[in-house]
């Protein structure tokens, strides 16, 4: 996993708890790195896994509710740091969303070609729809709800979303229909 | 939310702190390897880069020697096109050649064949230049030419042998490089060139311009190999052609030599009894004289006689008329001397052919002598002149020839077989011409008319005995057929140029030296 993950996980704990909070988390799951994340930097996803863990337990938030809103929290962050993905002319969520596995991630393996990116498929049915089929070995589909909320937020456009199959459901892939709504 | 025990502020953000250096050293870690990567990557691109800049230049330097190489050029020309393109692609501002001299194999001098940048000068270095002559192993052109091997000098003012700074101190030249040029493995020539700053050895530049010089002298003996081809080529064609037109010269003259063996035998063979035949004709004129006069008294004895009563002579005279009656002896008394004065001049024209093949087998009636061709052309013309003059117009231009030792009567009878062939040949009216002078050492006689022309399935056949187109009893064909015996005897060629309707020309040579010792 990036370190960038881990960066942005600890500023969402800073910001959401405080400081001590995110310390207590490294005293509790002592990773190896002892917490000292870089960005471009890679670390075992275990670590990743072990922080949400503990914090859920620390919060009484369940672990799918603490990545979904971690994923929300990401994708303004990623907007900042990757500009040119979200303002190419004419960019709206549903494009954006359609780019992501045809582009983003592209550019992404250029940077760093050991990171291990979920594969998107896309259908497209009708205008205000589309359908998203999401394969990743980390199984992280409630992130990426998150990170579809934060692009709902982000292009303030209402997205109405829902699996219909999960691979957290013993399904090979998740699949995920997307409804846009106007301008919010 | 825990106890605020455990939340010492000091320490959390001590250990925040901590964590934060540490990432902090990691991600300069990071970078420095990134950094290292990038400068690695940056490094082989710039090394490729070189790479393809110097094949590049390589191919565009092979390419130009291949192009101006390939037609065959001055070698001055070719040098100069050389140092240009060596000086374009290697961005070098001067280029100069060196050649051994001429006159003095030891001494290499200028060529004179510069390239210099456009907008740049180097007067004092040129003049300089022109001006020396180096010894082999002296200077740079020296150096290259006493080993072969390409030389560079970084900076010419600190070069212990490069004389051309010390005669002037201030060229306006630092670095230098030159190269060999050979030919057939010979070095014929040392292209060196300047740049206005010192630069370090570049090999690789200097290997590429000693590979495309070796590329030049392989082009240049490749053309040369191909000039000499072509020359042995064009020799080989001459001698052929020679050797067929020898070749048709000898059949020709063996020919003649047969036929003139033949001829000469057959004249023997026939001149005894045309000799007796003409003898006894004469004879018999006098006999048939005697028959006539005999005949007549008979005739005067039988009209005597007329009217006899004896029956014995009535029955003779009866007889005799009868027979004369029968055989028309009036008509035969009469014809008998036409038949002979036919038979007569029957055996004049046979002895007159006769002669003509002896003339034409053994060419050896007269002696050598030196004599003046034009006055023989003056004689012949006076023969002919009342067969000629009603229907040619005579030109005359006779130019000066020195007195050739020759058979003057042989080549007056050679002029005149031309001269009455040309007048046969006008059917009406027309030109002959006639023409000499002398060239090349030899006599040349040109008799042209503007006849009918000789049809070109015939031009072939016009020199062989027998051979004529004139009527029969009007010519013997043995009139060129002697010509050619005649000139051939002498040393000399006799050609023919016709063309129908327009006229033929015979251009007898003679060489002025005289006849052939064996001829």
């Amino acid at each position: 996993m990036k370190g960038i993950v881990f960066t942005l996980l600890g500023k969402l704990v800073e910001e959401k708890w405080d400081l001590a909070t995110w310390q207590e988390l490294l005293d509790e799951t002592q990773p190896a790195s002892r917490g000292a994340y870089t960005s471009a930097a890679s670390y075992p996803d275990q670590e990743l896994f072990d922080l949400v863990g503990a914090l859920s337990r620390r919060t009484g938030l369940t672990a799918d509710a603490l990545v979904r809103a971690f994923g929300k929290f990401t994708l303004p962050q990623l907007a900042r740091l990757y500009p040119d993905f979200f303002t190419a002319k004419g960019m709206d969520a549903k494009k954006f969303l359609q780019s992501v596995d045809g582009f983003i991630h592209v550019e992404v393996r250029k940077l760093y070609p050991d990171a291990g990116l979920p594969t998107f498929q896309y259908e497209d049915p009708a205008p205000d729809r589309l359908v998203m089929v999401y394969r990743s070995e980390r199984k992280l589909c409630r992130f990426a709800e998150g990170l579809i909320d934060g692009t709902a937020d982000y292009f303030k456009t209402a997205i109405a979303h829902r699996q219909v199959q999960c691979v957290l459901q013993g399904n090979d892939y998740c699949r995920f229909d997307l409804a846009f709504g106007g301008k919010t | 939310m825990n106890a605020p025990v455990s939340r010492d502020v000091d320490n959390v953000l001590q250990r925040a702190l901590d964590r934060e250096r540490r990432a902090r050293e990691m991600a300069e870690e990071l970078l420095e390897k990134k950094s290292r990567e990038l400068f690695l990557a940056n490094e082989e691109l710039v090394s490729r880069n070189r790479g393809l800049h110097q094949r590049a230049a390589e191919i565009e330097l092979l390419h130009a020697v291949a192009l101006f190489a390939r037609d065959s050029r001055p070698f001055k020309e070719v040098m100069g096109k050389f140092v240009e393109a060596v000086c374009r692609i290697c961005d070098w501002p001067v280029g100069h050649v060196y050649v051994p001299d001429d006159q003095d194999p030891e001494r290499l001098i200028s060529l004179k064949v510069w390239h210099i940048r456009p907008g740049e000068a180097f007067d004092l270095f040129q003049s300089v230049t022109e001006a020396y002559r180096f010894k082999n192993g002296e200077g740079l052109p020296g150096r290259v030419w006493a080993n072969g091997k390409p030389a560079w000098i970084e900076d010419i003012h600190v070069d212990s042998n490069f004389p051309r700074a010390r005669v002037a101190r201030d060229i306006e030249v630092k670095a230098a490089f030159a190269v060999a040029i050979r030919r057939e493995g010979r070095i014929v020539a040392v292209a060196e060139f300047f740049a206005s700053q010192a630069y370090q050895k570049d090999q690789q530049m200097l290997d590429l311009v000693d590979m495309a010089a070796t590329q030049l002298g392989n082009a240049l003996d490749r053309q040369l190999a191909e000039t000499r081809l072509a020359e042995n080529h064009g020799k080989l064609e001459k001698a052929l052609s020679e050797l067929q037109q020898a070749q048709a010269q000898l059949v020709q003259s063996e020919k003649m030599a047969s036929l003139g063996q033949l001829a000469a035998g057959v004249a023997h063979e026939i001149n005894n009894p045309i000799g007796f035949i003409m003898s006894n004709l004469s004879t018999l004129r006098e006999y048939v004289d005697v028959f006539r006069a005999l005949l007549a008294e008979y005739k005067t004895l039988a009209a005597g006689l007329q009217g006899s009563a004896d029956p014995t002579q009535r029955a003779a005279l009866d007889r005799i008329r009868d027979i004369c009656q029968k055989a028309d002896l009036d008509y035969v008394l009469k014809d008998v001397d036409a038949l002979l004065s036919e038979s007569s001049s029957g055996t004049v024209r046979i002895k007159e052919i006769v002669q003509n093949l002896k003339s034409f087998a053994r060419l050896d009636e007269a002696e050598v002598q030196e004599a003046d061709l034009n006055a023989g052309v003056e004689a012949v013309l006076k023969i002919v002149a009342n067969e000629l003059k009603y229907k040619c117009e005579l030109k005359k231009d006779l130019g000066a020839i020195p007195p050739v030792r020759c058979y003057p009567g042989q080549l007056n009878q050679v002029f005149l077989n031309l001269l009455v062939n040309a007048a046969q040949a006008i059917p009406e009216r027309g030109t002959i011409t006639i023409q000499t002078h002398a060239q090349n050492g030899q006599a040349v006689i040109r008799i042209s008319d503007t006849g009918t022309g000789i049809p070109p399935d015939v031009l072939p056949r016009i020199f062989d005995p027998f051979f004529t187109t004139k009527p029969v009893g009007k010519g013997t064909g043995l009139g060129l057929s002697i010509a050619h015996g005649i000139v051939e005897k002498h040393g000399g060629t006799i050609d023919v140029e016709s063309a129908m309707g327009k006229g033929t020309t015979f251009t007898i040579r003679l060489p002025l030296s005289g006849v052939p010792c064996d001829g």
